[in-house]
């Protein structure tokens, strides 16, 4: 017997039929790799995948990764047993390097937290629906009054600051100017908020003088 | 005689191997998206000479975008005519 080396396999399964099609086809294919090799580590699936470029007329296929022990006979066992699938759209068995152990685990734990958050999602999906759909109207309602007393004000009050930026440049007078600017939205109307304006200029001008 | 034109050789600035820099860059057509950066938008393997990556990591990378490519990872070939 010759020293057992570690393999690995990447088969893309023809995805065209039902999903438990697949997952038999999986498991067979899984079960021959057991048969011929020393020893089966273990596999991953990739799931479905798009082609960059048709494979036998498919766009897409399903991918597994298969990990094993073997001696050097065992691909070529196994390639032909894969040959004859028509299942198989494709495969290739390489050697594997030394962190493809690493590799697989890693793998797993991936898959096996995406299948919990899947879990959690469905499970809060459940429980939010009726809250939601009672909250929705009530901001509909609320946002657009909000925009028009927002788009209505900061035209004054950007000409105010931008004349003050102009006139000198003094920090603190900025700063008493946003204290004042919230009671403008209140006064829709144009002229008062130009005179409140043209005041707030002269207190700041005064403020800048002294 | 002919006066000889002095020919200014461009000294060019050689890149370092992305490769040898971060060692936990794994060269495995399993991770085919990082294999994608060392193909240019035709989908050929781009060289050495431009890419910067050293003799040794630019064997492993040619013979994994081959693995990727045969696994419908990696293009063979793009067409960018219309």
């Amino acid at each position: 017997m010759g020293k057992s080396q570690l393999y690995e396999i990447v088969v893309i399964f023809d995805p065209h039929g039902e999903e438990s099609d697949l997952k038999r086809e999986t498991d067979v294919v899984q079960s021959l790799i057991e048969k011929h090799s020393e020893e089966f580590i273990g596999r991953t699936d990739w799931g479905m995948i798009d082609f960059v470029y048709p494979i036998r007329k498919r766009t897409s296929g399903y991918y597994v990764y298969y990990l094993f022990k073997g001696s050097k006979d065992t691909p070529a066992l196994i390639s032909s047993a894969l040959k004859m699938d028509e299942k198989v759209l494709r495969y290739l068995i390489v050697r594997a390097k030394s962190n493809a152990v690493e590799y697989l685990k890693r793998k797993q734990q991936e898959a096996e937290q995406v299948v919990r958050t899947e879990e959690i999602s469905e499970e809060v999906e459940v429980t939010e629906e009726a809250p939601l759909e009672a909250e929705k109207p009530t901001e509909a309602e609320e946002l657009p009054a909000e925009e028009t007393v927002a788009e209505a004000a900061p035209t004054t009050e950007e000409a105010t600051t931008h004349e003050e930026a102009v006139v000198e440049e003094t920090p603190p007078t900025e700063k008493e100017t946003p204290a004042e600017e919230p009671e403008k939205p209140s006064e829709p109307e144009k002229p008062e908020t130009e005179e409140k304006n043209e005041k707030t200029n002269e207190s700041n001008e005064k403020t800048t003088a002294e | 005689m002919a006066k000889k034109k002095a020919k200014k050789k461009a000294i060019r600035k050689l890149k370092p191997c992305p490769f040898c820099l971060d060692p936990t860059l794994e060269i495995d057509y399993k991770n085919y998206e990082l294999l994608r950066k060392f193909v240019n938008d035709r989908g050929k393997i781009i060289a050495r000479r431009n890419s910067g990556v050293c003799a040794k990591h630019q064997r492993r990378l040619a013979r994994e975008i081959k693995r990727a490519r045969f696994l419908g990872l990696i293009p063979y070939i793009v067409y960018t005519y219309r």
